[in-house]
This record gives structure tokens, C-alpha cells and sequence, in this order.
């Protein structure tokens, strides 16, 4: 099985994150690691599907979490845009 | 052996070549540039009976139909008789062999087609790089060190290294578009709903559509007849309205697809730019729908074994699964919105122009690439200017650009009205005859010929 490191990082190349994962420690591209809050709500949001997060997972669902959420945003700003 | 699929057929019905040496010799030459890692499998022994079938109408004075003895390639989701539809995924390599063809590989099997190979794909097909984890990364065949595009990357990589001149890929977000940018050919994705779906392993169903890859607009508009069941309509009158879109899609791009794009226009007389002021926010909307959708379709495998998922989509996966629901409805809203500004735009334009990828193939080593003094990402961002027009359900050719000998090769987006896929052919044709696209030779085919 891949490392912890190699996983993440996996999933850090997908939107151009760093590829070194004291790099993504550092923060840079944004990419820092997942705080405790952050894991807590990927854990919890998993269990309302009944899906249990693999632990080498969680920092990769993280960092996509993120990028997702940079992308509702753009999402939210352009309807509420349009709506005034 | 010659790229054309419609000189191929024109030779095996007329009895001047076989349809069984022309797949033993595809089949072989396949097998030689195994490191392009495209091919999968190598369908020998359906490749030689297909084409005894062919051989045996010609002798017989039968019409063996109109693609007698071309080879082609398909993406590993589409349905294969008697073989496994992995879609990329190594947990599918032990699912039960399909029971039939996909509807559109039997199409063009009844055509006189003869199918050879499956090719390499990203796992499920979510991604733009065609690296797959269980069954490794193919290269694009005019530099082994960079990307072929993807997802449908391995059926792009055969058709750009002249190993077979058509192959069939999907298309979600972007999955033949880029990969045929990057490999420089032409790549398809029809009117949502035109060409069937049966029998291909489905990844965001709102989106998804097959299509074929080619390197002429000849060759791809007689299999796009044979896939949709039915001849091409005319394309309609002289193009007259051609405009390229602005914006977005005249943002992070790399000279060489801008410059081109405005030969494009110039030499179609193309209007002002048109801007579309939902298209940003339609691309993280695309975003957003596609983890959604593709989250929700792959939880029960999730559930029972993430990790046998490539770690990469199975992280993208679960996040796309875990979004709000209300985040979901307001992705949607933006859909529909520029949705029906793009359809707008298109009720006044017979034609729009458009990047088909940022960049040429990036290296396989890279995951950031600078354009404009802006990084992007060398993978999610090879969508960029293919996933908000996807939304739409818009047939979309993309085309590759003439270019100087060695530079890597790139494409441009063709973009009309739905049922308007002559349009795009006829357009693609006067284009090629004016010089502006091509498909450049790759080493390998020059290689091997």
C-alpha cells in the first residue's frame, strides 16, 4: 500500500498542489495539512452515508474537500451576483 | 499501412487488401509500442474472426459495409463481448465478462469495423491525465515524457500514434476533448443523447456521452453516422456567424491556442467575441455536479473496500459524496443559467471557438504549469475550458491546430447548436483543406511506417 504521504500527494497533483508533503506542511499552494476540525467533519459527514473513511484517506478527502469548497464558493458569489 | 479509415475500407471492399492483414498487422504494430502504454488488451482472436467475417462478404460480392476492415480501438468502459469492463478499475478486472457488445462497438462491428484493443483509461474515468494506478500512465505519442490527456487517454495515444485511425472514448467533462488536444487529433463529443450509451460503464449520467476519436474529419463523420444510426444531415447553409468566446476561455491559455483561434476566426470571418459571463462559475459548477454525481454512484463499492480505489479518485469520490445538498442545488442553478446562455449564444452563432486545453501536454513529472504569470494545475486544470461546456449538451469537435514541425501538438474547440454535428465536420474539412489544422505525424508513427 502506497505511504500516507504518497496518497495524499496523490491527491494534492490533481489540483496542483505541492508534491512533497513537508512541502504541503509548510502550506505551500494552500496545501497544509488537515486541521482536527477538518477530519472530525469528514467523519462525520461519512457516517450520514454510512461510509467509513479509510484513516490514509482523510487527509486526501480533505484537501479535495477544500478545492471543492473554493468552487462553491465561485458557485454562491455568481448567483448572488445575478440576484441583485 | 495507410491512417485513413475511409481509404482502409475503400481497399478491403474493393479486394485489394484483406480485412485479416490489415488487424494481424494493427494488432502487431500495437503490440511493438507497448510503452505507450494505450492498449489494455490485445484483441487477437475477435480481431481475426471480425475480420474473416469481412473477408468473407467481399469474396462473396456482399457488401461488407462502410467500414470494411478498419481496426479500432475502445476505452476500457465500454462493454466488450466475453470480456470484463474494468473502466479502468483493478476491483472490476474479475467482474463477469460483458454478454455483448456495447450498442455503439456492435454498430460499427455491423459496419465491417474490426475491433483489436481496449485502451487505458482513468480509473472510472475522473480524471484529465489518463494515470491510472492499477494499469499505469500512457504517454503521448509525440513525447513519451508527457501526458496523453484523459481520461479516455490510451484510445487518444493509439489514434495519435497512427496505430489504428479510430478509437471510441467517453466524454464527461472534457474525457475526448483534451486527450485529442494533447495527442494532436480529432475528438468528438456529440449532441448529449444522440450517440447510445448502452452497455458503457456510466460515470456522471447528466454529462456523460461516447464519441470517436479520428484523424480526419472524413474518417470521424462517417463512424459518427454509423454510431448514431443515421446519415448526416447537411450541415445547412454557408457558415456565416462565427465568433470566438471570450472571457474565460480567452484566459489561461498558451499563445500558441490563442493565436490560433484567431487565424480560425480570421479565416471565417468571424464577429466580435462572445462572453459568457456564467462560464467561471459553470466550470466549478461542472466541478462540483461531477463529485457529486460520481461520489453518490461509486458509495456502495466505497463502502465495502475504499481502498481498493486508485487513491486519487477514491479521495475526489468520497469528497464529491460528502457536498451539501444545498451546495449541489445551487451548482445546478448555475448549470441551467449558463446553460441557457450558451444556447443563446448559439441561436445567433452557427459556430463558437474555444481553447481545447490550456496547454500542451505537460510533463508527466510536472503538476503545476505557469501560463499568464498564473499557475495551474497540470491535471484538474487540463478541463478548464472543456467542463463548462459540457453542461450544455453541445456537440463539440475538437481540432488540432497546424503546427511547426516538432512543437507539441494542441487543439481548438469547435462548438455549435445540438443535431449540428455536420457543421462541425464540414468546418473541420475547410479548415484542414485551408491549412490551419492537421494532425501532425507522431515519431512513432513515422517509426513504424
Amino acid at each position: 500500500m502506497r505511504s500516507l504521504e504518497a496518497q495524499y500527494c496523490a491527491s494534492a497533483a490533481w489540483f496542483g498542489g505541492a508534491t512533497q508533503f513537508a512541502q504541503c506542511e509548510r502550506g505551500d499552494d494552500g496545501m497544509t495539512q488537515a486541521t482536527e476540525d477538518e477530519r472530525r467533519l469528514v467523519m462525520l459527514l461519512a457516517d450520514r452515508l454510512a461510509l467509513t473513511v479509510p484513516a490514509a484517506a482523510v487527509a486526501g478527502v480533505v484537501a479535495n474537500q477544500r478545492l471543492l469548497a473554493r468552487h462553491h464558493e465561485a458557485v454562491r458569489a455568481a448567483l448572488t451576483e445575478d440576484a441583485r | 499501412m495507410t491512417l485513413s479509415a475511409t481509404a482502409i475500407a475503400a481497399d478491403v471492399r474493393a479486394g485489394c487488401r484483406s480485412a485479416r492483414a490489415i488487424a494481424v498487422e494493427t494488432i502487431d504494430r500495437i503490440a511493438a509500442q507497448a510503452s505507450l502504454n494505450a492498449a489494455t488488451r490485445l484483441l487477437r482472436d475477435r480481431a481475426l474472426a471480425d475480420a474473416a467475417r469481412v473477408d468473407a462478404a467481399v469474396a462473396a460480392g456482399r457488401d461488407p459495409g462502410p467500414l470494411a476492415g478498419v481496426p479500432f480501438a475502445v476505452k476500457d468502459l465500454f462493454d466488450v463481448a466475453g470480456e470484463a469492463t474494468t473502466a479502468g478499475a483493478r476491483q472490476l478486472a474479475d467482474a463477469p465478462p460483458a454478454p455483448r457488445d456495447a450498442e455503439v462497438v456492435a454498430r460499427l462491428c455491423a459496419a465491417g469495423a474490426v475491433l483489436v484493443a481496449t485502451t487505458n483509461m482513468d480509473e472510472f474515468a475522473y480524471g484529465f491525465s489518463t494515470e491510472n494506478a492499477h494499469y499505469g500512465t500512457t504517454r503521448n505519442p509525440h513525447d513519451p515524457d508527457r501526458l496523453a490527456g484523459g481520461s479516455s487517454g490510451g484510445s487518444a495515444a493509439l489514434v495519435g500514434a497512427g496505430l489504428v485511425p479510430l478509437a471510441l472514448g467517453s466524454d464527461t467533462n472534457g474525457s475526448i476533448r483534451v486527450p485529442a488536444s494533447l495527442c494532436g487529433i480529432y475528438g468528438l463529443r456529440p449532441s448529449f443523447g444522440v450517440v447510445p450509451v448502452a452497455g458503457t460503464y456510466p460515470f456522471v449520467e447528466r454529462l456523460d456521452t461516447v464519441g470517436c476519436f479520428a484523424r480526419s474529419g472524413e474518417d470521424m463523420a462517417i463512424a459518427h453516422a454509423v454510431m448514431t444510426g443515421a446519415p448526416l444531415s447537411p450541415g445547412g447553409s454557408a457558415i456565416v456567424r462565427v465568433a470566438p468566446l471570450g472571457g474565460w476561455f480567452a484566459e489561461r491559455a498558451e499563445d500558441a491556442v490563442l493565436t490560433g483561434i484567431d487565424r480560425i476566426a480570421a479565416h471565417l470571418d468571424a464577429g466580435p467575441p462572445v462572453v459568457l459571463r456564467w462560464a467561471a462559475a459553470a466550470r466549478s459548477a461542472g466541478f462540483m455536479l461531477t463529485g457529486a454525481e460520481g461520489g453518490h454512484r461509486h458509495l456502495p463499492a466505497l463502502r465495502r473496500d475504499a481502498m481498493a480505489f486508485d487513491a486519487g479518485t477514491r479521495d475526489r469520490l468520497i469528497a464529491g459524496a460528502l457536498q451539501p445538498v444545498a451546495a449541489v442545488r445551487e451548482a445546478e442553478a448555475v448549470a441551467e443559467r449558463f446553460t441557457d446562455e450558451l444556447l443563446g449564444a448559439l441561436a445567433t452563432h452557427d459556430l463558437l471557438l474555444a481553447p481545447a486545453t490550456p496547454m500542451a501536454a505537460p510533463r508527466i513529472d510536472a503538476t503545476t504549469i505557469v501560463i499568464d504569470g498564473q499557475s495551474l494545475s497540470a491535471r484538474a486544470d487540463l478541463g478548464l475550458h472543456t467542463q463548462p461546456l459540457s453542461l450544455a449538451g453541445v456537440p463539440i469537435l475538437s481540432v488540432p491546430l497546424a503546427q511547426a514541425a516538432g512543437a507539441m501538438p494542441i487543439g481548438v474547440q469547435l462548438i455549435a447548436a445540438p443535431g449540428r454535428e455536420a457543421l462541425l465536420f464540414e468546418t473541420a474539412a475547410a479548415l484542414a483543406a485551408a491549412g490551419l489544422v492537421a494532425c501532425p505525424v507522431a515519431p512513432i508513427a513515422a517509426v513504424a511506417a
